[in-house]
């Protein structure tokens, strides 16, 4: 009996042991990041109390870290944290110099590329520092366009020459915004890019007060993507609607449009997985028409079934 | 092992029994077979997420759960959750554990009769009654799953409760925070209610149908007795349900490991109670059955 228990025991252990051995190590990386994540969370929570010691600590472990697993997808992203650490610390030059780290220990990842130069551009604005910012962001635009980060940066620019008191500035960035967001659609048609891109030249032309052709592009792209479920998934199609009768019953007291657009888009597909969606918001639309008040939004049904 | 005068008094009866199994060790075999293999099931679970296991689970917790399942420390939900499952630990109390429990019932009843234990001689006497004690074990668990259903229609109930004071509010409440301590009853209910059978099964060799019957003949004289009986060892299980009910307290401080070493310890007690259990009332039939 004694004997059947050891046994049991020692397959318990070989068991634990080997697969403990075959571990690639991707989990016990996950849980180191995970820890050190939890100490940068409480650095945060009152930087200036934080003593110097422990930035470096924290630092020097995502360097060990780094090191440890140097092929695992996750260290790609440690330099950006290293750098963020710095941020914390206010010591924008070794945050910046973590950022470039990334970037020259990774030269072909244009999506890290875009992430450490939207670090660096925020380094450059929390120094004031506005022409180096806007010189980064730039080149954001320039090299990444067609990443998210680069995707935004044309639109974020407006809000920065905006936010510093710049309006010729600002002018400017909205009409390159205008042109950079007009020639992916035409570059590449039907794609994520440019479904985004013509999210965002709405958001542009709302920027600029051109509201009225901001909701008619909206609208337009409704009627164009209605097929590719990829791209108008139930988060996109409810920003979107909100986005129209945000814009046109609160700002243009316009109920007429937004109806007309969702009418549209049900005459055109009138099995649609979104149409009984778009047929009460038309309805609710109608309502509050009558009654002249607020708005009133209802949540996008997940399932296709549900609509049947 | 046998005495006469002992049966009314559920500690003195507990006792006994945890005596008898330090006098004879023997009686744990079988629920160190038990313990074997719930600790393998918990380590395999416990690598799922990692190479070389999560090239099988991983599709399957990615499918089930979502993709950050898969990584540190979500992974831990999972092992919990899944370690714990209704369905998973039906599975094993149904098809295994019926079958060691019976052993260790076959083991007693050698002890008791002054025979030598022999491992093999209790493996076949239990093998041969394995059909009976397969639906020995599916009845209680189908009887806990059925009086959780229900259950859960007062929980459903509760839920759509929207007074935020007095009376409606009280029992909303009583009911969401009863909801662990109240399933523990319930498990204590549906097994008390067939805790009989396993003993029926192996020490008279009756079928399912004649167990059945033995055991609610025992039940009807002594149903008080056995729910304390069964009861007060279940009350071990106490602080695991209460930390696995505040978790959303200490959920910052406490390491996410915490959720797997509640769940390991969980299942540690499960066996505890089980071996006090079914010792216990092995114990009280074989008094019973002198009696006659």
């Amino acid at each position: 009996m004694k004997k059947i228990i050891i046994i049991l025991l020692i397959i318990l252990i070989s068991v634990f042991a080997g697969l403990t051995l075959l571990d690639q190590g991707r989990y016990a990386m996950e849980k180191k990041l995970w820890w050190a994540q939890k100490q940068y969370e409480q650095i945060a929570r009152d930087p200036k109390a934080a003593p110097d010691q422990n930035y470096e600590d924290l630092v020097n472990q995502y360097r060990k870290i780094a090191n440890q697993f140097p092929s695992a997808a996750l260290t790609r992203k440690i330099y950006i944290k290293i750098g963020k650490v710095y941020l914390l610390k206010k010591d924008y030059v070794k945050a910046r110099a973590a950022f470039q780290e990334s970037m020259t220990r990774y030269p072909d990842d244009s999506v890290l590329h875009s992430e450490a130069l939207m670090h660096m551009g925020s380094s450059f604005e929390i120094e004031a520092k506005y022409d180096e910012a806007k010189r980064t962001y730039q080149q954001i635009i320039e090299q990444y366009p067609l990443t998210d980060i680069g995707m935004s940066m044309p639109m974020y620019l407006i809000t920065l020459n905006s936010k510093i008191g710049r309006p010729a500035d600002a002018e400017k960035a909205s009409l390159e915004a205008l042109a950079f967001y007009e020639a992916i659609p035409k570059k590449d048609p039907e794609t994520k890019y440019a479904f985004a891109a013509q999210r965002m030249l709405a958001a542009v032309y709302f920027a600029r007060g051109d509201t009225q052709k901001g909701i008619n592009l909206l609208g337009q792209m409704l009627t164009k993507y209605a097929d590719k479920s990829e791209l108008m998934t139930p988060q996109q199609i409810v920003l979107i609607v909100k986005t129209i009768n945000t814009m046109s019953v609160a700002n243009l007291k316009d109920y007429d449009t937004p109806i007309a657009i969702y009418q549209d888009f049900l005459n055109q597909n009138p099995r649609h997985q979104y149409g009984m969606y778009l047929q009460q918001t038309i309805n609710g639309l109608k309502e509050l028409k009558e009654k002249n008040v607020g708005i009133r939004f209802q949540a996008v049904p997940q399932s296709q079934d549900a609509q049947r | 092992m046998s005495s006469q005068g002992k049966g009314k008094q559920p500690i003195t009866l507990i006792k006994t029994a945890i005596s008898t199994l330090f006098i004879h060790p023997a009686i744990l075999f079988p629920y160190a077979i038990i313990a074997f293999y719930e600790f393998l099931i918990f380590e395999l679970l416990f690598f799922a997420p990692r190479y070389p296991l999560v090239n099988f689970f991983g599709p399957i917790i990615r499918k089930l759960e979502g993709d950050i399942f898969l990584h540190y420390p979500f992974s831990y939900y999972v092992l919990a959750k899944w370690f714990q499952s209704t369905l998973l630990q039906s599975i094993i109390s149904v098809v295994l554990n019926s079958f060691f429990i019976g052993m260790s019932v076959a083991i007693i009843n050698a002890i008791n009769n002054g025979q030598p234990v022999v491992l093999k001689a209790a493996f076949k006497r239990t093998l041969a009654s394995y059909v009976h004690l397969f639906i020995g074990v599916a009845l209680p668990v189908a009887t806990m799953i059925g009086l959780s259903q229900l259950h859960e229609l007062v929980i459903n109930r509760a839920l759509i409760i929207r007074s935020t004071t007095g009376i409606y509010y009280v029992l909303k409440q009583a009911v969401l925070l009863s909801i662990p301590y109240f399933n523990l009853l319930l498990a204590v209910f549906s097994t008390a209610l067939f805790i009989y059978v396993i003993p029926s099964i192996i020490i008279d060799k009756k079928k399912i149908f004649g167990a059945l019957v033995s055991n609610f003949k025992i039940l009807w004289k002594s149903s008080g007795f056995t729910f304390l009986v069964l009861l007060l060892p279940a009350l071990l299980y106490l602080p695991v349900i209460l930390l696995q009910s505040t978790t959303s307290i200490y959920k910052n401080a406490a390491p996410p490991e915490l959720l797997g070493i509640l769940a390991l310890v969980g299942i540690i007690l499960s066996i505890v109670i089980d071996i006090i259990h079914y010792t216990t009332m092995t114990t009280y039939y074989l008094l019973k059955k002198e009696e006659k």
